[in-house]
């Protein structure tokens, strides 16, 4: 019997990965089709997503400069106009063309302190898995260390100290969020490092990082989604906490915690001012969490194929 | 045995602790900008012999492992600074603030077992009835709401439409209370004072609420599947067998077990607790060491914020260390 | 055969359980009967309905599972027809049960000692040692503790005293069994059902326990009734053997008997199932077919699709369960 050598690229696996990665995609869509409730959820994300990306075409009016005769002015079923449908504030700001823009502050903070806390963490987290050691130690009992912080005094702090700004948001936001997906990929390296295709591969010769890139991270990837997508609710509302104080992105740019912040002067006599921006992280984060729920429910019992 | 362990897990909190301090000075000290500088920005116009006179006292001109050796000697003694915004020390302002905080985050709490507990466990007995289904829905509410809006909400509806309960403040000035221990409720209870309990309980309502809310439906939820999962268990089916009233089944059998993975979940709300309350301290202006915090900060007093977030984050280890030590009495399968 | 009126006696039980597929006939009119005393053995599959027979007895079918037909008479009364406190009255009192796997069936959370005393506490086995109350009950508490280690040391288990603070984790499977074993036995009743004690366990602890239950029966005459796969275990153990088939009783008789000269044509499929040490090598004879599907039995006799000596009328109506004048029982048309 002959048998022919031939050499792998190192992307063959991939190749493989992807269409079973296809295969699993068509099933998913086919299961959250069963969950009408996440389903929702995600079409609510959607939605708002569109309405961030297309807010100059949708908001009708200039979200920062008002017109102060027009101050105040009740949302149009409480005897307002259909031209400021949601109502103005203290400054005659249209509160719809306010809650389109802020969209894009929120959206924008969300997903990249998400992102960022998921590839530093996991990208750790997989290192300190793999190689163990010292390097294990010292990430471990750093992030410790760090969650022996209150999420929000910390970010609270940087944002105090290093001033306000897009770059300090996402650095006070990330600086304890990696920690939580440091934890998982820590874990999901070491339960999946003792399985058995990963000596296999160090057997065939495979270098670490090949191993920890196409082999094991595929596997991880359904977890660390999950995980994101629940983080992701949480940063937004932790952004919102922020602005609300006075500490996340500055004025005039309109962002819905400040929108709240500014709102409250005037509860007795317009309550939406306060109200209406509140509603809208509200319905956003929901429709995030049914949408992570139901991301669970799919991806968990969805074994990956080897 | 056990006391051994919870001693060692007291030490074990020690390096803990001495982490967070350096982590706090390090931070503090790394931040762009001479410190004395940016507090000198907020105070306006200060004569020129006065900045070198804070950086001494700031030790501002020593080496970094003197200022840093200085500062942990200092705080042992208890010496945390000067705030010079307030013109007191740090530590002083932070004990008086302390209790209101302390006090919120127990009615938060509270609030938040007493709403999730019964519902957790009949929502796991009636598995998909009405009761059920609804309190999951809340649920999934109270996990997506920010605190500040519920608490302001909480305040339009109660406070300025219904007009039941005060809007800020922890208790009415002519209640006239004795303060004992800082915590209002309690001495208004140690010293009799009936005006004075109705007051503070009063104020106390929304802003435990605010802040219990995601409490609340977590635990509620946790509760939940760890009961469903309990009652499904073959001892559950032994207890039945031994002729145990169901009632019992559930609160005993069922209910104790659910509880471990629940006590987990409890720890970590903890620290939510801890930190949502800056947020909650703010939209009622609660004199806690929150709101305390947030005015350091924007003030740029410095070692106040440094002494703040020290005592925090403090308080948030402690606090879970007694969260262990409650689980080692919990699960007889860990001990520590 | 037993002259004096049986004990137990279960008439045309069937007990059901609705599923998505199909109503599920877990039991399907069983026939039994236990005397005073006896060692029965109740053997079949998994899945012909044997551990649901027993939960029945004692009512502790899981919900969506009902019993819907039947009687089960202790000493005459109709178990199936008393109000739920009665009921309880009679687990763990007069009729008690163990289950298959220990670890699981004791509860994690309590140490042994207090599980055993949960039995004699509900049913008052200690009214009399003294009043209960504290701080009058030292007692009771005291009577409780002597027979709590007296139970434990009448079931074998090393160091009572000491074991019984234990929780259930720190024991072996063996132990854990036989601590089970003493919750059964705790308050003296007459009957204990054993579903499957010894699967989850050592084969060399297998004759332990089984040993154990021996001696029990002999010194308190409580009629066991031992529910297994193990056709081999049931005949070292039982006077007599009950085959039960797709929820029905299909043979009984003495363990001799039965194991000799099986009637029913099930019988002796199970019984050339089984490899036999010294006879000739020959290949092991399966029994063809599969065990029906509990959701849609066939008509007739259950077992006919799979039976050498199927006539026509196996499929015509229901085949009644004969008595030989031997005393044994049949349910096959071959002895009507």
């Amino acid at each position: 019997m002959q048998t022919t050598q031939t050499a792998m690229p190192w992307w063959y696996p991939l190749t493989i990965r992807l269409r079973i990665w296809a295969a699993n995609a068509a099933g998913f869509f086919r299961d959250l089709a069963g969950h009408p409730i996440a389903l929702a959820g995600g079409l609510v994300v959607l939605l708002y997503v569109a309405m961030a990306i297309f807010a100059p075409q949708i908001a009708p009016h200039d979200p920062t400069k008002g017109e102060l005769i027009r101050r105040l002015e009740p949302p149009v079923w409480a005897g307002g106009s259909m031209q400021y449908w949601l109502g103005t504030d203290a400054q005659g700001r249209d509160l719809w063309s306010r809650i389109v823009f802020g969209s894009r502050i929120s959206l924008w903070v969300g997903f990249v302190s998400v992102a960022i806390s998921a590839v530093v963490g996991v990208l750790l987290g997989c290192l300190a898995g793999y190689f163990r050691g010292a390097l294990d130690e010292v990430l471990s009992r750093f992030s410790d260390l760090l969650l022996a912080f209150p999420y929000l005094i910390f970010a609270i702090a940087v944002m105090a100290f290093m001033g306000p700004g897009m770059t300090n948001l996402l650095l006070a936001l990330t600086f304890k969020g990696w920690v939580e997906f440091y934890r998982l990929a820590r874990g999901e390296m070491l339960s999946e490092k003792t399985k058995e295709y990963v000596p296999a591969a160090v057997a065939v010769g495979m270098g670490d990082l090949r191993i920890i890139v196409s082999e094991v991270l595929p596997n991880i990837f359904h977890s660390v989604l999950v995980l994101a997508t629940l983080r992701l609710g949480v940063m937004i509302v932790m952004e919102a906490s922020l602005s609300f104080l006075g500490l996340g992105i500055q004025p005039p740019t309109p962002a819905w915690g400040s929108m709240v912040s500014e709102g409250r002067d005037y509860l007795t006599t317009s309550w939406w001012v306060s109200t209406i921006p509140g509603l809208a992280i509200l319905i956003l984060v929901l429709a995030i969490n049914v949408f992570g729920e139901g991301l669970r429910d799919i991806l968990d019992p969805r074994l990956k194929i080897e | 045995m056990r006391g051994i362990k919870i001693l060692e897990r007291l030490l074990y909190t020690i390096p803990i602790m001495f982490g967070v301090a350096i982590l706090v000075f390090l931070f503090m000290r790394m931040t762009p900008g001479d410190p004395v500088d940016i507090m000198m920005g907020e105070a306006g116009s200060i004569a020129p012999g006065e900045m070198e006179q804070l950086r001494k006292e700031f030790h501002l001109d020593q080496p970094l492992h003197v200022q840093l050796y200085l500062f942990l000697s200092d705080a042992l003694h208890g010496n945390l600074g000067y705030s010079y915004a307030y013109k007191k020390p740090v530590a002083d302002l932070i004990m008086e603030q302390l209790p209101a905080t302390i006090e919120l985050a127990l009615g938060a709490l509270l609030f938040g077992l007493i709403i999730a507990v019964p519902i957790g466990i009949w929502s796991a007995v009636k598995q998909y009835s009405i009761v059920d289904r609804v309190s999951m829905a809340g649920a999934f509410l109270g996990v997506s709401m920010p605190a500040f809006w519920l608490g302001i909400l909480l305040i339009l509806i109660f406070s300025v439409r219904l007009r039941w309960l005060p809007v800020t403040g922890r208790i009415d000035y002519n209640a006239g209370l004795q303060v004992v221990t800082g915590f209002y409720v309690l001495d208004s209870i140690l010293t009799r004072n009936t005006v004075a309990l109705v007051s503070s309980l009063k104020h106390l309502i929304l802003p435990s609420v605010a802040l219990g809310a995601g409490t609340a439906a977590m635990v509620a939820r946790v509760l939940r599947s760890s009961m469903i999962e309990a009652l499904r268990q073959d001892y559950v089916t032994l207890a039945r067998a031994k002729g145990v009233r169901e009632t019992w089944v559930v609160l005993k059998h069922a209910l104790r077990n659910a509880l471990i993975p629940t006590v987990t979940v409890v720890g970590i709300q903890v620290g939510v607790l801890l930190g949502g309350n800056m947020i909650v301290e703010q939209v009622f202006s609660w004199p806690g060491l929150g709101r305390l915090a947030v005015r350091a900060i924007f003030s740029r007093d410095f070692p106040l914020v440094q002494g703040v977030v020290m005592v925090y984050a403090l308080t948030f280890v402690l606090a879970n260390l007694v969260v262990d030590i409650l689980y080692t009495y919990i699960n007889p399968k860990i001990t520590l | 055969m037993a002259q004096s009126p049986p004990l137990l006696e279960i008439r045309h039980l069937t007990t059901v359980f609705p599923t998505r597929r199909g109503v599920v006939r877990a039991v399907s009119g069983l026939d039994l009967s236990l005397a005073r005393g006896e060692l029965l053995g109740l053997v079949g599959e998994s899945g012909c309905g044997k551990s649901v027979s027993m939960l029945s007895i004692l009512r502790l079918v899981s919900h969506p599972g009902r019993i819907v037909a039947g009687e089960v008479l202790l000493e005459g009364q109709d178990l199936l027809k008393l109000p739920m406190h009665a009921m309880r009255q009679i687990r763990g009192r007069q009729i008690s049960m163990i289950f298959q796997d220990p670890m699981t069936t004791l509860n994690p959370a309590f140490r042994v000692g207090d599980q055993i005393a949960e039995s004699l506490r509900i049913h008052g086995m200690l009214n009399g040692s003294g009043p209960s109350l504290w701080p009058f009950g030292k007692a009771r508490a005291e009577a409780e503790r002597k027979r709590v280690v007296g139970l434990l040391d009448e079931v074998g288990i090393a160091v009572p005293w000491e074991a019984r603070k234990r929780y259930p984790h720190e024991f072996s499977g063996g132990m854990q069994q036989r601590a089970l074993i003493a919750i059964a036995v705790s308050c003296k009743p007459k009957i204990l059902l054993a579903d499957e004690p010894t699967t989850a366990l050592d084969v060399t602890i297998q004759a332990q326990i089984m040993d154990l239950l021996r001696r029990l029966n002999q010194e308190y005459g409580t009629s066991v009734v031992l529910v297994t796969h193990n056709l081999a275990l049931a005949a070292t153990f039982c006077q007599n053997i009950a085959v039960m088939y797709a929820g029905r009783l299909v043979e009984k008789g003495p363990t001799d008997a039965v194991i000799e000269d099986p009637k029913h044509p099930y019988t002796r499929g199970l019984l050339e199932c089984i490899p036999k040490i010294g006879a000739t090598r020959e290949p092991l004879q399966p029994i063809p077919g599969n065990v029906p599907d509990l959701a849609e039995l066939p008509p007739g006799c259950a077992f006919h699709p799979r039976c050498g000596h199927a006539q026509e009328a196996c499929q015509e109506g229901e085949v009644p369960l004969v008595t030989l004048p031997d005393g044994r029982q049949v349910r096959c048309l071959l002895y009507v």
